[in-house]
């Protein structure tokens, strides 16, 4: 039987789109006796609740 | 374990409480040192003993009850204008005080106020209020300085010095 010539196996990975990890956003805050936070983002509604608020820019 | 000294000690602080009491939430604080501080607060809770009496044994038994944080002073040297301690001061006549303090046990460089806290630094944070600022007597026994507690309002937080 004639042996079938077949392709190179290539083990190299395929492409894949590129992703750039998302830097996690942080919030300027103060309060009211004139301290200051800088939670993130996703955390920014419970600072709210205990009377941090944002800093104007 | 190696027996050591709390010289090197360092209290750091910012008027207002974190969103919540975890690491996350004290390192978003931007807190300043208080500088010239001589005896730190000692942080902890205590629990509320609830008494059941039973009339057969004759024994009162106790259950462990509500939690409370501790009210504990701290003290400092110099004249209060440094902003740390400035701003402990303004907390502790302020209507509600309100204050998050971390103690470091640093290992870093000391510029003069201690050794500056370094990643992997033992560190405790608690979050309360400050009240009862008093200065020291004003006699010819002694120095300059005060006083102020702070009354622990949530279970301290032990962690590392973040990275």
């Amino acid at each position: 039987m004639k042996k079938q010539n077949t392709p190179a196996r290539i083990d190299a990975p395929l492409a894949s789109p590129t992703s750039v990890a998302e830097k996690p956003v942080k919030v300027n805050l103060t309060n009211k006796a004139g301290g200051f936070a800088t939670p993130l983002e996703k955390d920014i509604d419970a600072w709210l609740k205990i009377g941090w608020f944002r800093v104007n820019k | 374990m190696t027996d050591k000294s709390n010289i090197g000690l360092t209290l750091y602080g910012v008027a207002g409480s974190p969103a919540t009491n975890n690491k996350a939430g004290f390192e978003a604080l931007t807190m300043v040192q208080l500088k010239g501080t001589i005896q730190l607060p000692v942080f902890g809770v205590t629990h509320n003993n609830i008494e059941v009496s039973d009339l057969g044994t004759g024994f009162t038994t106790g259950i462990k009850g509500a939690a409370t944080g501790k009210d504990v002073s701290f003290t400092y040297h110099g004249d209060g204008t440094d902003t740390g301690i400035a701003t402990a001061i303004v907390a502790a006549g302020s209507t509600s005080g309100l204050y998050s303090l971390k103690i470091v046990h640093g290992s870093g460089t000391d510029t003069g106020d201690g050794p500056a806290p370094v990643a992997g630094d033992v560190v405790q944070y608690a979050h309360g209020y400050l009240h009862m600022y008093e200065e020291n007597p004003k006699d010819d026994t002694s120095f300059q300085g005060g006083s102020i507690n702070f009354k622990q309002n949530a279970v301290t937080v032990d962690d590392v010095e973040p990275s």
